[in-house]
């Protein structure tokens, strides 16, 4: 019996780490959307309701943040699930974060892409 | 003036007439002779009374002109400067003094105000006036010199930050010794403290763009070692391995330049928390077991059984013990050793107190004067060690002080050195909100 793949949607603007993050999900076993900046992130959201959405948040034509904050005002994008992957540590950026329901927030400097993967798993339910 | 001149006049012409009165009245009549004789004796001497006191109001006169032009000048100075002096009499209040300068820098009207060491507290910004008024009070009750700085807000809302460099001195009276006056200078320092906080946020904004980089490097390097992309050949993977020990190292010198700004743009202490300070400093330790093993050092580290949870910022205090115990290990030679001890104390038991020894390299005493100091690396320990910063112990000492703490040390060059740092047991929140310096 096939299983539906579940998706994970990668918005990173920076080429060489998306390109690690982009194989090491992808062995993993997700089907991995990809996209460059907020803009084209809201969009591929919005359109394929992806499981897990990694986004960073200095990005250019739209940031993370304002992404995040639109999406959060579809009825999906409410509950989605968002994993912010960033190295913007200050505390404005955190509770920005938080007051946007995005509890998950990663230093990328502080994290490893096993760490990264390990914690799209555990946002993950299991397999349908 | 004129008023001398002319008497004198007067008198010399009083004296030429005198003497051929003088001679007429002798050949008139011997008695006569006397009495004029006396009287010119009379006037030689108010003739030299008055000269002696026109000699010495001119001396006079030549004096003031004098102190006006230096005072003229120091004026100007001051004015480019930007400083102001003030002396404040600790006896007599009324004898204080305040140059214009003063009364510029604080926004003051001098007709209004008279120069009190009060109104330079009432000036200062609602958040530093507790600070200034403490900073005086200790001026006034110690002999010596004394710094501090602080924000002094204008009538326009604008905000001017000044630095007070002062001297209290003393009189002995028998073998009393009383303090006598207050005297010093306040300078605008509002140009470099907004030449500080731009290079803090170019530093944190260039920090940030870096490790962007730095951390593809890293991921990068550790799929290649992982076999990602194909498995390496042991020189591929020793070469790989040289790139991640490189990235390592700037991604540590990142982070320090990136708390360094935190700490001097003042963004600390604004998430405090309840820690087992013990539990910090054990995983600390255990971060470093990879260098002590290396070296054979002995490590011995303990912790008082009455240390209570500290409620701080625990990344800060995280911060001071990893800069302390990573460097004594660093500069403890193979087969020394370290210790660290935590202990609670004060007047009021409310300190944390943390003390890090070793028998390593020490500090050469020539530059134990400048440990502290940003950027600084003792000679010995820039040659044992060549790629630190030099920040660690700055942003030790920056933190423990912004918190009320201290950090000190002693050292014996080639024996070793222990450090002793103080933070509170509680903090404060919002440490940066404070900008007086003491």
């Amino acid at each position: 019996m096939s299983e539906k793949k579940q998706t994970v949607l990668l918005v990173e603007d920076e080429a060489p780490a998306a390109l690690v993050l982009f194989a090491a999900l992808e062995s993993e076993g997700y089907m991995v959307l990809k996209a460059t900046d907020g803009k084209e992130g809201l969009a591929l959201a919005l359109a394929n309701h992806p499981d897990v959405i990694l986004a960073d948040l200095k990005m250019p034509k739209m940031g993370g943040m304002e992404m995040i904050h639109e999406i959060r005002q579809d009825s999906w994008g409410k509950k989605a699930e968002i994993i912010i992957l960033t190295n913007v540590t200050d505390e404005k950026s955190l509770e920005e974060a938080m007051s946007e329901g995005t509890f998950h927030y990663m230093v990328k400097g502080d994290s490893s892409v096993a760490d990264i993967v390990a914690k799209v798993r555990s946002r993950l339910s299991p397999t349908q | 003036m004129e008023s001398v001149v002319v008497l004198v006049d007067a008198l010399t012409e009083l004296f030429h007439r005198a003497i051929e009165t003088a001679l007429l009245v002798v050949s008139i009549s011997p008695l006569i002779a006397v009495a004029g004789v006396l009287l010119f004796l009379l006037v030689i001497a108010a003739y030299l009374a008055l000269s002696a006191r026109w000699t010495a109001e001119q001396h006079v006169a030549d004096l003031v002109h004098k102190i006006d032009a230096v005072s003229e000048k120091l004026s100007e100075a001051e004015k480019i400067g930007k400083f102001g002096s003030f002396t404040w009499d600790i006896e007599d209040p009324s004898e204080s003094f305040w140059s214009e300068e003063m009364y510029a820098l604080t926004g003051l009207f001098q007709r209004d105000k008279p120069p009190a060491i009060e109104a330079m507290v009432e000036v200062a910004h609602k958040a530093d006036k507790e600070a200034v008024r403490t900073a005086w009070k200790s001026a006034m009750m110690r002999a010596g010199p004394f710094t501090f700085t602080y924000r002094i807000v204008l009538g326009s809302e604008q905000i001017r930050h000044v630095r007070v460099h002062g001297v209290t001195s003393v009189t002995s009276v028998g073998s009393e010794k009383r303090l006598l006056r207050i005297t010093g200078v306040m300078h605008d320092i509002t140009k470099e403290m907004e030449i500080d906080k731009a290079k803090s946020e170019f530093v944190s904004l260039a920090s940030h763009q870096l490790k962007t980089p730095l951390t593809s490097i890293r991921w990068l390097s550790e799929a290649l070692l992982g076999g990602k992309a194909g498995e390496l050949v042991e020189k591929e993977k020793e070469y790989v391995s040289q790139i991640l020990d490189a990235n390592r190292r700037m991604v540590e010198m990142v982070n320090e330049l990136l708390n360094v700004s935190k700490i001097e743009l003042g963004t600390f202490a604004t998430d405090l928390e309840e820690f087992d300070v013990c539990d910090l400093l054990a995983r600390v330790v255990e971060e470093q077991k990879h260098m002590v093993d290396a070296k054979s050092i002995a490590l011995r580290c303990i912790c008082a059984s009455d240390v209570p949870h500290l409620q701080g910022d625990k990344a800060m205090v995280r911060m001071i013990l990893q800069n302390l115990v990573s460097n004594a290990i660093k500069y403890t030679l193979a087969k020394g050793s370290v210790e660290c001890e935590i202990t609670t104390g004060g007047a009021r038991q409310d300190m944390l107190f943390i003390r890090v020894s070793d028998t390593g390299i020490g500090i050469p005493k020539a530059e134990q004067g400048r440990v502290f100091e940003k950027l600084h690396r003792a000679s010995n320990a820039a040659e044992l060690v060549p790629d630190g910063t030099g920040l660690g112990l700055y942003v030790v000492k920056s933190i423990a002080e912004k918190t009320g703490g201290n950090a000190t040390f002693d050292s014996i060059e080639g024996k070793g050195t222990t450090f002793r740092v103080s933070v509170p047991l509680v903090w404060k929140e919002n440490y940066e909100k404070k900008s007086v310096e003491m």
